[in-house]
């Protein structure tokens, strides 16, 4: 079983996790307490998503406030060893909402839904197993 | 304190990851600095990309100073961009999205950062999920 190194945010409540969506590399905040994996729309662009794949929307209670999101299905997404294809993220601007991040979304728990999540903070470590 | 210079012909970026913090493990070793060089890519125009080969991360700020660069075959140390070939910047993440759209099909690997400092509050948690919209 791989183990992942992470990095504490500046204020060290947020562990940042490298990921990538279709072979582009992003920085995710892994976040427990978030339900479903967020990722900026910014992003989904670059990859040559349109506003066509965007599903219903959904309101969403974030720090920021309440915001409206997009549900989407993206090809794939890849991080801590664990793989996800045709996999539903919701989606909005970052930078229209005002958002200025060096994270590129949120790694909620859907991601890692059968799976076993484990997080040493003495080691800065973090892992995936399904078993 | 003597310098050595190793050239690595593997390509795979986990495997120099691990090999990278295997050196830095090592009691004796005091830094480990990368400084990788990337072909220029011959599909690559020029017309857009401001450079063809490796930057480091603090060459980049330099050069861009506040602004979204878009890097491809980007050498990374765990979620630290250490550099990478810089093939696009703009002060605006919408515009770079944009007009990076067709570039990054020409490269294997591409990611992206700011040059310029985040605020310290910046807060991306989604919290909960308040009620779906009707489309």
């Amino acid at each position: 079983m791989k183990k992942f190194p992470f990095r504490l945010d500046a204020l060290e409540t947020v562990i940042v996790v490298q990921a990538e969506v279709q072979n582009y590399e992003i920085r995710l905040a892994l976040d427990t307490a978030a339900s479903q994996t967020v990722i900026d729309w910014n992003v989904l662009l670059i990859l040559g998503y349109s506003p066509n794949d965007l599903r219903d929307p959904v309101e969403v209670e974030t720090a920021n406030g309440i915001l409206e999101a997009w549900r989407i299905k993206i090809r794939n997404l890849e991080t801590l060893d664990l793989h996800r294809s045709d996999f539903e993220v919701l989606t909005y601007d970052f930078f229209e909402k005002g958002l200025f991040s060096p994270q590129d979304g949120v790694l909620g728990l859907d991601f890692f839904k059968n799976t076993i999540l484990t997080i040493d903070f003495q080691k800065h470590q973090v892992w995936v197993s399904d078993k | 304190m003597t310098t050595y210079s190793i050239q690595l012909k593997e390509t795979d970026r986990q495997k120099i990851d691990a090999f990278i913090q295997f050196v830095k493990s090592l009691d004796f070793v005091q830094s480990v600095e990368a400084f990788a060089k990337t072909a220029p890519s011959k599909k690559n125009t020029g017309k857009t990309a401001n450079t063809d080969g490796y930057l480091s991360v603090d060459e980049i700020r330099r050069q861009f100073p506040n602004e979204w660069v878009l890097l491809a075959n980007p050498v990374a140390e765990n979620v630290e961009i250490l550099g990478g070939t810089v093939i696009l910047h703009d002060p605006e993440k919408r515009n770079m999205a944009l007009r990076g759209r067709d570039l990054i099909k020409k490269y294997a690997r591409v990611t992206h950062f700011f040059t310029g400092e985040m605020p310290k509050r910046a807060t991306i948690g989604l919290m909960r999920k308040v009620q779906t919209a009707q489309p």
